[in-house]
């Protein structure tokens, strides 16, 4: 039993958000699967919810007249790697999505309380950071939106208020018609286990073969998940080498500024971020139709 | 002789229960009126209990008892689920004034809800006057380091024997290898965790419904800590969701039984996974020594070994283990000149205890590490430096301990290296280059183990056999099921010998009040000891029964026997009577009416060893220290297999938690404050259905004469080699020596890295 | 508060408390004991149930969610007394030790088979990824699956 003293079920974001006004401490559920483990640890008590399970306008998946790629907030990761809109458009987010956890959590497991949650290993956020995605918040007063690169604000720490909810999350879809990404989870099992390192790489190639632009994102390197531009700026323009690729991971491990706990040490995160970077960023200029021969 | 039953695969007595959610598991127990029982954790590692005010949780409506060590007996007890007399040090009350764990119990609550009982916790006010934390061994053995237990300066056991002149050996060889090895915290993480209920019977009688691999044993060691006698006390053992050794101990019965006998109600104590994670059990972490003088031509001469081992808070199963780790380390590579040290200390972290394979599995570590290590100095194979030096056909136990009277290591040895192709694959993984990102290698390690706890512990087993009116039975076991298939080897037997079906049998384990004495579910006894005493039993039953039948048809039973069900005349082979009909009979017989009731018991001073060898064929990913197991071979010399599918799972189960000490399970524990950081199974690394490697199973059928039919131990040896396997085969991979587990993609990238980088 | 659901074909109407799990729900409420309790939060799998045919672990799932939804437990599985397939190879292929975690293998075993009647050993794995098992080392339990789906 948790120690909930009132549950509250809208029927619309309207009711919700009008609710969460009159009662800011309520805390939002969506799936639970962070909430619930957090007030089971803290052995919290008293604790007034408002559940989002009913709200059919935070589901779906759709393409928007503008052509940006709209995931509702309380889409599952199931429900991202079953979509045949985000296999279509975004195969390697439908792969990413069932990176995490195990089935029974990526039933439950929402994208939008992945990215709430603020967590620095949240699998989602690697592939959203390097798809540039942005969010969609909303409160009684109206809607706002940030980049997910804004909305990470420090460790465990995301710029939502308390009475906003998180919506939607829009992601433009890359335009180059030679385009590939990759999600790399590095953890010590191959399911249920939260990622030592995540890296994903959004890249495009041109048609000689040399990389137009990457993207390059972290999971659990920094404080917050993060990009890694000055890696990114070197490989702008260029053919991949193997001597390019020491030089990117080099970089990004200069970006990064991974902590030592006892899950990981500094010295082995900086290691895998070194190798993983390289390591995804072949894989997504692969998936991306360009043709580089890994000696691995 | 041909079996109809025994050695045969067939369906588990409690398969049906268990797929349809049927079986009862304790926790499926309720009783009107229970209680919920709740633990108050220390939430530091080492303090005197200065004060502890119960009033305002006492005062929460719903709260019946809360209880501290002053409402419990001053008795100190044993909880290692041994026979008396107790095998480890008695250091553990039922609560204490003292903590000695971050986890340990300060008090405990009973209330009307599980919530209730929680927030009752919150509001007990304990003062602690704190003492220094002391995590490693190290520490605790320093001088005028705080005592965890008065008087034991720290040390829970230590012992020493040697053989030969040792010293004398390590000058005679042409080598001497010395070496340390390291091994982690383990933990069980049986699905089910630590659980009871217990409440009074209509005579005012403690029953204990308990999830625990030695009922008897427990009765005991309650009746001990509570003054009371055994009349008084009833045990029953339901389904249990595994055990692994970790229930081959009394830890929470006692304290939940005054929680009942406080408040008169029935009270179901139910650990939660991160309670189970720290104030469980856990097997014991290691620093060994190893110290062998050779020959050029890799004759061991001389070896010696120094083994310190953490045993936590309380001794549990402690020093014990360090004993059985010493009764193997003489014989599997006997030499003229041995010597062996070994001391278990005290420390302020979770207690370690009995897990499956009672310390072989550090043994083992060490040691098939160590002979990888000097093959390669002496640039011989590492196959054959072991062939050379290995126990051999009818070779004695230096020690005494175990008779080799079955052997089947030299068998299991050759079977490992032609199923995974070692010779090849030695030569061709070696040539692949130094180049390669992923490096391929193939390696191996062999066992030797025990059957039973002799001479650990008294060795003994009992079996009833009760037959109703229409044939059917009842079989009465003091032994435990705990998932392991106990209760249908037994039912196999009994078909067997007795001449009815399978399905005609109803085994009822254990409940104390009804059934036998049995020492229980640990060493791998059960079907070697309880095995001979249910053949005894069903031997002896089949015979009242032809007894009977030689009466009705006129003759002696000298001329009859029991085939397929059916008493036959010797010498013809006509059937006469089905042996179902034959007990009808003697039930309803107006003149003579008998029942059948068999019992018997087995009593052993005999220990046989069984043997095995894991081979393992790994990927070494160089870039990120990841090790990928490409396959496993297990081989195994159990005696005959009395159930090939059931043996066949008791090898996959033991070679993951094998795998898992290899690679990945490691209890992590704060060195300052002695925290664990990792209690919850997301962070403590067991293999999840994604991560296990292909397996290969197989068996070289010895036959062992002392055995029911030729069967020996392997509920424990299945996990023993597997972990210096793997690393044997990184080593062959990489050329980097991991003399430490697990051999986690951190430690690998690492050590890899130095290696390179000089 | 009352939530309406349908568990193993059953219609209920169940007063429930706001921080009630549907663990708790459906064992203590219903007595459907079936539903083991491994870890209470989300990593062993033993809670498995379905709901809608999707598995999840219902110790970390309010039972206030269930309202309308329909669930199964492995108590539903075997109606009028016979095994399901995946059951009686569960049995054949000694897929059950301790068989506590057994329930949640066989339900996630069902969803994957309804959703992929004939999974490959890689499907098979990533379905049941999220049930723990500490005694089968899982390998009788893929056979089990891989002979259910053959049938
Ligand atoms: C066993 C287990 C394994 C896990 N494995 C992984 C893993 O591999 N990778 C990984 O990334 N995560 C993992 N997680 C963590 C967790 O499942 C994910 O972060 C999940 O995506 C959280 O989503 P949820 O819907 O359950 O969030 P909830 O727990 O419902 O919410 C999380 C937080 O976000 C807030 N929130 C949620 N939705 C909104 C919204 N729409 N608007 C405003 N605030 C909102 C909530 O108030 C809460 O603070 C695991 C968890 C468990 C229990
Ligand atoms: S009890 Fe629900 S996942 Fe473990
Ligand atoms: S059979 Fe025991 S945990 Fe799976």
């Amino acid at each position: 039993m948790y120690g909930v003293k009132q549950l509250f079920v809208p029927a619309t974001v309207k009711e919700a958000l009008e609710w969460l006004h009159q009662n800011p401490q309520a805390k939002v559920i969506a799936g639970g699967t962070d909430l619930l483990l957090k007030m089971r640890n803290q052995a919290m008590r008293e604790v007034v919810l408002v559940s989002l399970h009913k709200l059919k306008e935070l589901e779906g998946i759709e393409i928007l007249p503008d052509g940006t790629l709209r995931i509702g907030a309380m889409v599952t990761f199931t429900q991202v790697n079953r979509s045949s809109l985000v296999r279509e458009k975004l195969p390697f987010l439908a792969e990413a999505a069932v990176t995490m956890g195990g089935p029974q959590i990526q039933n439950v497991a929402t994208i939008g309380g992945n990215l709430c949650n603020g967590a620095v290993s949240a699998d989602s956020a690697p592939s959203l950071l390097a798809l540039e995605a942005r969010l969609v918040l909303e409160n009684r007063e109206g809607t706002r939106e940030v980049s997910l690169e804004d909305f990470y604000l420090g460790p465990g720490r995301v710029d939502l208020k308390e009475d906003e909810l998180l919506t939607a999350i829009k992601i433009p879809l890359p335009r180059h018609n030679k385009w590939g990404g990759y999600y790399y989870k590095y953890s010590m099992r191959r399911a249920m286990d939260i990622s030592t390192l995540g890296c994903a790489v959004v890249c495009a190639v041109e048609a000689g073969g040399q990389v137009s632009q990457a993207r390059i994102a972290l999971g659990t390197a920094a404080p917050t998940p993060i990009r890694c531009r000055q890696a990114e700026a070197l490989v702008a323009g260029r053919f991949l080498s193997p001597d390019l690729l020491i030089r990117i991971g080099e970089t990004a491990a200069g970006e990064a500024k991974p902590r030592s706990s006892w899950r990981a040490s500094k010295e082995f995160r900086l290691e895998l971020i070194k190798e993983l970077t390289a390591r995804t960023l072949v894989q997504a200029y692969q998936n991306a139709g360009g043709e580089y021969r890994d000696e691995n | 002789m041909k079996h109809q039953y025994v050695g045969k695969t067939v369906p588990r007595v409690d398969a049906v229960s268990k797929v349809t959610g049927k079986a009862r598991f304790v926790a499926d127990f309720q009783m009107p009126g229970m209680l919920y029982g709740k633990v108050l954790r220390s939430p530091v590692a080492h303090a005197r209990i200065k004060r502890i005010d119960t009033g305002k949780a006492k005062a929460l409506p719903g709260v019946k008892a809360v209880i501290t060590w002053e409402d419990v007996p001053r008795i100190p007890y044993c909880t290692a689920g041994h026979p008396y007399p107790d095998s480890s040090r008695r250091d553990t009350y039922i609560l204490d004034n003292k903590v000695r764990f971050m986890g340990d119990a300060v008090a405990a609550v009973a209330a009307e809800t599980r919530e209730i009982a929680e927030d009752a916790l919150k509001l007990i006010e304990v003062e602690y006057e704190e003492l220094p934390v002391l995590v490693s061994p190290e520490e605790a053995l320093a001088e005028g380091a705080v005592e965890i237990h008065e008087g034991t300066k720290n040390i829970c056991g230590q012992h020493q024997f040697a053989q030969g002149d040792v010293e004398a050996g390590f000058a005679a060889s042409d080598y001497v290898l010395e070496e340390e090895f390291r091994t982690p915290i383990i933990t069980h993480c049986s699905l089910e965790t630590h659980v009871s209920l217990t409440y009074l019977d209509e005579n005012d009688r403690l029953v204990v419904i308990t999830s625990t691999q030695v009922p008897f044993n427990l009765r005991r060691i309650m009746s001990q800590a509570l003054e009371m006698n055994m009349k008084q006390i009833r045990v029953i053992k339901p389904h249990v969701g595994g055990g692994f050794g970790g229930k081959a101990e009394v830890v929470q019965e006692p304290l939940n039984a005054v929680l009942t006998l406080k408040t008169g109600k029935p009270v179901l104590l139910e650990y939660t996974r991160e309670e189970e994670m720290v104030a469980g059990r856990t097997r014991h972490s290691t620093v060994i020594k190893l110290k062998t003088g050779v020959t050029k031509e890799g004759r061991m001469l001389a070896q010696s070994m120094k083994i310190i081992s953490n045993t936590g808070a309380y001794a549990g199963h402690g020093h014990a283990v360090v004993y059985s780790i010493g009764s193997h380390f003489a014989v599997h590579y006997p030499v003229p000149h041995f010597s062996f040290e070994g001391i278990s200390v005290y420390t302020n972290i979770p207690v370690a205890s009995a897990m499956r394979s009672y310390g072989a599995s550090q043994l083992n570590f060490a040691m098939e590490s160590h002979m990888d290590n000097l093959a390669r100095k002496l640039n011989m194979d590492p196959l054959e430096f072991r062939r050379l030096n290995a126990i051999k056909e009818g070779e004695k136990d230096p020690m005494g301990y175990f008779v080799n009277n079955s052997y089947g290591l030299a068998e299991c040895l050759a079977k490992g290296e032609e199923l995974s192709n070692w010779k090849t694959k030695r030569e061709t993984f070696a040539a692949a280059g130094a180049n390669q990102k992923r490096k391929k290698g193939i390696g191996m390690a062999c066992y030797c183990y025990e059957t039973t706890a002799y001479c650990g512990a008294e060795e003994m087993s009992a079996a009833i056999i009760r037959m109703n009116e229409d044939g059917t039975a009842v079989l009465y076991l003091g032994s435990a099921e705990i998932g392991q298939g106990n209760d249908t080897v037994m039912a196999q037997i009994v078909a067997e010998e007795v001449g009815i079906g399978l399905e005609d049998i109803h085994v009822i384990g254990v409940d104390t009040d009804v059934c036998p004495y049995d020492i229980g579910a640990y060493a791998s006894r059960q079907l070697y000891m309880c095995g001979m005493a249910v053949k005894k039993a069903a031997v002896k039953c089949r015979e009242m029964i032809v007894d009977f039948a030689a009466q009705l048809f006129d003759t002696i039973p000298a001329n009859l026997e029991v085939r397929q069900g059916w008493i036959c005349d010797k010498l013809s082979g006509n059937r006469l009577i089905t042996v179902k009909e034959t007990v009808w009979k003697a039930h309803y017989n107006m003149d003579r009416p008998r029942t059948f009731v068999a019992e018997a018991y087995h009593g052993a001073k005999c220990n046989p060893l069984s043997y095995g060898a894991v081979f393992a064929e790994v990927e070494v990913d160089t870039g990120t220290g990841k090790v990928d197991i490409i396959k496993l071979w297990s081989i195994h010399d159990c005696g005959k297999v009395v159930n090939p599918q059931l043996a066949e799972g008791q090898v996959h189960g033991g070679v993951l938690m094998g795998m898992g000490f290899g690679l990945s399970e490691q209890l992590l524990i704060d060195p300052q404050t002695g925290r664990t950081y990792n209690n919850n199974l997301l962070d403590y690394k067991m293999a999840t259905m994604m991560d296990i490697p292909e397996l290969e199973v197989a068996f070289v059928e010895t036959s062992e004469p002392s055995g029911a039919y030729g069967n020996k131990s392997l509920g424990e040896p299945p996990c023993i080699s597997v972990a210096p396997a793997i690393r044997n085969a990184v080593l062959n991979a990489t050329g980097v020596e991991f003399n430490e587990a697990p051999l986690t993609p951190e430690r690998v990238l690492l050590k890899l890295k130095k290696a390179v980088n000089g | 508060m009352k939530i309406e659901c349908t568990v193993n074909g059953q219609r209920e109407i169940i007063e429930i408390e706001p921080g009630e799990t549907l663990l708790e729900m459906l064992r203590n409420r219903l007595g459907l004991t079936g539903v083991k309790k491994g870890c209470e939060v989300g990593e062993c799998g033993a809670c498995t149930v379905l709901v809608e045919d999707e598995p999840v672990d219902s110790c970390l799932y309010l039972a206030a969610r269930v309202d309308g939804k329909e669930i199964l437990t492995i108590e539903g599985l075997s109606q009028g007394g016979k095994l399901s397939k995946l059951q009686q190879a569960f049995i054949d292929e000694g897929a059950v030790q301790c068989g506590f975690c057994t329930p949640g293998f066989i339900l996630s075993a069902h969803a994957l088979l309804k959703r992929h009647p004939q999974p490959t050993e890689e499907e098979i794995k990533q379905g049941l990824a999220g049930n723990l098992c500490r005694c089968t080392g899982y390998q009788n339990i893929i056979r089990a699956v891989q002979k259910a789906s053959n049938e």
